[in-house]
């Protein structure tokens, strides 16, 4: 098993990170700027910045298919269950997300997936909106004794949210809110002439909503320290999925792994699945991981003081599930029987359209890579906004834009005057679209089923997770709620939408190896560690303990942060 | 409109050179005295070219997209490959079932020609074969297309010629004003300033 392996003190390294996504990313800089030897394993292929971005420069014309439109044949082969977004697949950026033939997994219930294998991981593909959490969301389960308590609160992550925006850059507006703290933010992004009517008159009819920019991990003035790595000012293309040369919204590849190379601290090794995590009974720690490469499938150990798991929330837990040992016969720390459970995800796919009459002197320049966002307004803690039919609560994201060629597609008449509409903007139109909080349930929850083997010849996961009443009834609401808003902005022909979601359709699969201030009833501690393996942290979404409405990775950067940090002393201390 | 020499030339062109215009003329030809000949109305194998519309289909697309966007002072359909772009798109892009609906509409108009001109479709006048498109035109969108159900051909030819002269470097460029790096985002600024529609949404 451990044929051909160079000799160990070469596979020995003071800190080892598993995924080289965005959390994997960020774990690798703070550890190697604070002085960790780091190793950090990447399932996928190696991919750097700006030169691999292989479509990054491509004109709609320059695709096989126009604006890279990927055949169904292709789709039904290599993509059927990518394709269910409804925007990750396309010739644009497919190279940044399997192939279901090649990594399969089942649904005993309808479960979207949608990753890639590649360095760098989701931080190239990533929506990058970037909100803090706030002590609304950390309080909710112990107020209303949903699951476990989370074991922080905001105070212990806000320093570390300073952390994470100052150096990836978040542009913002501040706006006071209790329920969605404040940043370090670089100017906010524009409203365009619509968006500014509908936040007078939204604002003005219902006091406790309101409309901001979206706050987006996009560079609009770049700091020193940013320009410095290679980073730059947004150019407004709204390409990002393609990778951006200009590094101008933050992902591993142009930030993140930039800086932990150049503390020479960093080894970065590509195709390498960690497929087990090894553990030293007697010391009560794990030791290192086994790697398969992913193209010889030679295996090789390798050994560090400090591990951390960073390969997204169901990987991150199948490599646990897939770590037996006589200490952890049901997977790696695991004594809980909680690792896998508590699937969730941002139930989203509901909001309402409508058509704006007027601002036809209008435009913008450039295509923003960001919309409009509507903080939560339900169930904020006073009698005003408690809602009797769910918990919790969700924001809309959305915008206004002008119709382009393609309308002319529906409508009837050809020859010299289409032609002179092609050159014509068309109306505005207008849309928002919720994302609600979905409550931790137990028996939501993912398996190893041996019986599917991945392109790797590794086990595979099983999903059984669902959408229940609470999160059904709040859909209603977030449907209702977004028609009044546009009606009460004055637009016309309003149409509500609550299209099917299955969940994983958010992209924000989180939970499955909750933190939790007992042992008994969760997997990792407050900093986010296994509390059976107090060497071990994980730190993307597998640690939360619940999901709030707003989109999580800021939170994961935070507590990574945060973990690293502490990573970093304890190893000084010499308590690793 | 362009002229019948105009036409031949095209058609031997979209056919991506591999007849000259003097085969297309007979092609033509052929269209008119025989027009259901099967090697002029069969469906063209599929393999090494890749093509899927057979010579007359290729003709009358090509009228079709003549008229749908003209030539003006800017290019039209023609002048940025537009049959060439629909006929690869229907071998290599689409299935069966939407290659079936344009085979099936041309077909009506072959037989319609026919019927009403007694001739093929690309050798009617101009105004001849715009009276056919109009009456297309109307029954395509006489009522909006419900989600999931399958477009009238004529429409998706409609969006075919759209699609492919709008994503082409002369369609994006001189009929739309296209960035693909505009800069800083400005959100509010008057249409007169950025002059025509963006090309890239």
């Amino acid at each position: 098993m451990t044929l051909d392996q160079a000799p160990r003190e070469e596979r020995t390294f003071d800190a080892i990170v598993v995924g080289s996504g965005l959390t994997g990313g960020w774990a690798a800089k703070d550890l190697c700027e604070k002085g960790l030897k780091t190793l950090v394993l990447e399932r996928g292929r190696k991919v750097e910045h700006g030169k691999d971005y292989t479509t990054f420069a491509k004109n709609p014309w320059d695709f096989r298919y126009p604006n890279g439109r990927t055949p169904q044949d292709e789709i039904d082969k290599h993509y059927y269950k990518q394709i269910r977004t409804g925007y990750t697949v396309n010739d644009q950026w497919n190279h940044w997300f399997v192939k279901d033939d090649e990594h399969p997994y089942t649904e005993v219930s309808r479960f979207d997936w949608i990753r890639g294998y590649h360095v760098g991981g989701r931080s190239i593909t990533w929506g990058r909106q970037s909100y803090r959490w706030s002590d609304l969301d950390f309080e909710a389960n112990a107020k209303e004794g949903v699951g476990v308590d989370w074991p922080i609160r905001y105070a212990d992550l806000a320093p570390w949210y300073d952390h994470v925006e100052r150096w990836m850059g978040v542009s913002g507006s501040k706006e006071g809110l209790p329920q969605l703290p404040d940043g370090i933010f670089q100017p906010p992004m524009d409203f365009n002439a619509p968006e500014k009517a509908m936040k007078a008159k939204v604002e003005g009819r219902f006091p406790e909503r309101r409309i901001t920019i979206g706050r987006t991990a996009h560079l609009t003035k770049p700091t020193d320290e940013q320009m410095k790595i290679g980073r730059g000012t947004c150019q407004s293309r709204n390409l990002c999925m393609r990778g951006c040369s200009f590094g101008a919204y933050f992902s591993s590849n142009g930030a993140s792994l930039v800086a932990a190379d150049h503390t020479g601290n960093l080894t970065l090794q590509p195709d390498s699945i960690v497929t087990e995590i090894i553990f030293d009974a007697k010391l009560n720690k794990a030791t290192g991981v086994r790697v398969q490469d992913a193209k010889t499938k030679t295996v090789t150990e390798y050994y560090a003081k400090v591990i951390f798991l960073c390969a997204s929330t169901l990987n991150s837990t199948w490599l646990m599930l897939n770590s037996k040992s006589d200490r952890f016969p049901n997977g790696f720390g695991n004594d809980s029987d909680e690792l896998g459970r508590n699937v969730m995800d941002h139930h989203l796919g509901v909001g309402a359209q409508a058509d704006v009459e007027g601002y036809d002197d209008r435009y913008y320049s450039g295509r923003r890579p960001n919309g409009i966002y509507i903080p939560r307004f339900r169930n904020l803690g006073d009698g005003g906004t408690k809602r009797g039919d769910f918990t919790r609560g969700y924001g809309y994201q959305g915008g206004a834009s002008r119709t382009g060629w393609q309308r002319l597609v529906a409508e009837m008449g050809f020859g010299k005057e289409l032609k002179d509409d092609i050159s014509e903007p068309g109306p505005w139109t207008v849309g928002i679209g919720g994302f609600g909080e979905m409550l931790p349930y137990r028996d939501n929850r993912v398996t190893m089923n041996p019986d599917v083997k991945d392109i790797d010849g590794l086990p595979t996961l099983k999903f059984d997770v669902t959408i229940r009443q609470n999160e059904l009834n709040m859909r209603k609401d977030m449907q209702a709620s977004a028609e009044e808003m546009l009606a009460a902005s004055g637009f016309k022909n309003v149409r509500g939408f609550d299209r099917p979601y299955g969940v994983g359709l958010g992209i924000h699969e989180m939970g499955t190896a909750r933190m939790g201030r007992d042992a008994k009833t969760s997997v990792l501690d407050g900093w986010g560690r296994v509390h059976a393996a107090t060497n071990v942290y994980v730190t993307d979404g597998s640690f939360m303990t619940s999901a709030a409405c707003v989109n999580p990775s800021l939170t994961y950067l935070a507590v990574t942060a945060r973990a690293a940090d502490h990573a970093a002393n304890a190893l000084k201390r010499g308590e690793l | 409109m362009m002229d019948r020499r105009e036409l031949l030339h095209r058609i031997s062109m979209t056919l991506g050179g591999v007849i000259t215009a003097s085969a297309a003329s007979g092609i033509l030809a052929g269209c008119v005295a025989t027009p259901a000949t099967p090697e002029l109305d069969g469906p063209t194998p599929m393999g090494a070219t890749g093509n899927f519309l057979t010579p007359l289909e290729m003709a009358t697309i090509t009228s079709m997209a003549d008229h749908i966007i003209p030539k003006t002072d800017t290019p039209g359909a023609l002048d940025v490959g537009v049959p060439a772009f629909i006929d690869r798109m229907l071998a290599g892009f689409y299935t069966d079932k939407e290659r079936g609906i344009i085979r099936a509409g041309l077909t009506t108009v072959a037989t319609d020609a026919r019927a009403k001109h007694g001739a093929a479709f690309p050798t009617l006048t101009a105004d001849q074969q715009v009276e056919m498109m109009k009456g297309y035109d109307r029954v395509a969108y006489a009522a909006p297309l419900a989600p999931g159900s399958d477009p009238h051909f004529f429409r998706f030819i409609k969006e075919l010629t759209i699609t492919g002269f709008c994503t082409s470097e002369a369609g994006a460029t001189k009929l739309m004003r296209y960035e693909q790096t505009p800069g800083p985002f400005r959100g509010d600024v008057p249409l007169k300033e950025i002059g025509k529609v963006w090309a890239l949404g």
